[in-house]
């Protein structure tokens, strides 16, 4: 089985590499999500800077080197129940009746994908990928609390089986102005 | 994969809570997802680990 190595995006700044990290992340493809690499490209540095998310990018051994084979991106979010919201349906989502508690902490799985370049997709998985941040989550989770992981993905019959029928995730919206998809689970679905 | 969103806002509304409702309510035996072995690189050892990475 591959064994991977996490490189946490913070560590490159603490130690002021950041012209590392563009290094790293130059090759970087990702050609059915363009977005996926815009992001790692020109955002995640500033987002993680600023405390909005954090990025992980996964290493694999190839070839007697170490190569960038994906990453993932995880962020706090808030979800906000409706005041008319009725009491038993806020119980299963807050684990509260009280209509003061309207707001849930997520965790928000904002970008994960792999990298194409010269075929590291394959050396790792979609579902390892996912597990890398769930690892992450659930060690989060363990220090802030925290029910929900919710992620967002194209429009794609190979993403929508990916995360519905493998994951177990719930489709609840879909975004059509961007075509995209909202899923959400509890955390405690998941075992690592 | 995933993408967007560390900007936007999510909400339960009368349109989407039957779904969030379900999703919540779900019994489900937790999913055991398929973790390979992975380690974190220190920041201690961050600089030999560059030096191996194919850039």
């Amino acid at each position: 089985m591959q064994e991977y190595e996490i490189i946490r995006v913070g560590g490159l700044i603490e130690k002021e590499r950041e012209s590392s990290y563009h290094q790293l992340v130059a090759d970087f493809s990702c050609p059915l999500n363009n977005d996926l690499e815009h992001f790692l490209k020109n955002t995640a540095i500033e987002n993680q800077k600023k405390n909005i998310s954090r990025t992980n990018l996964v290493y694999a051994s190839f070839e007697k080197q170490k190569v960038l084979v994906g990453y993932y991106s995880v962020a706090i979010q808030v979800l906000t129940l409706e005041d008319d919201i009725s009491k038993s349906i806020r119980k299963k989502i807050t684990g509260f009746t009280d209509l003061h508690k309207n707001n849930v902490p997520v965790f928000l799985i904002g970008q994960m994908g792999k990298n194409f370049y010269n075929g590291y997709n394959k050396l790792i998985s979609g579902e390892e990928l996912f597990a890398q941040a769930i690892i992450d989550i659930k060690e989060a989770q363990k220090l802030v609390g925290g029910r929900v992981v919710m992620i967002e993905c194209k429009n794609d019959e190979k993403l929508k089986h990916f995360y519905n029928n493998a994951l177990g995730l719930r489709q609840i919206e879909h975004d059509q102005e961007n075509d995209l998809l909202t899923y959400v689970a509890k955390i405690s679905n998941f075992q690592v | 994969m995933a993408t967007i969103s560390f900007e936007k806002n999510f909400y339960v509304t009368a349109k989407n809570v039957d779904k969030y409702a379900a999703a919540f309510s779900e019994k489900m035996k937790p999913k055991k997802v398929l973790a390979s072995n992975s380690t974190e690189v220190k920041s201690k050892d961050l600089d030999s680990f560059l030096k191996l990475v194919k850039i």
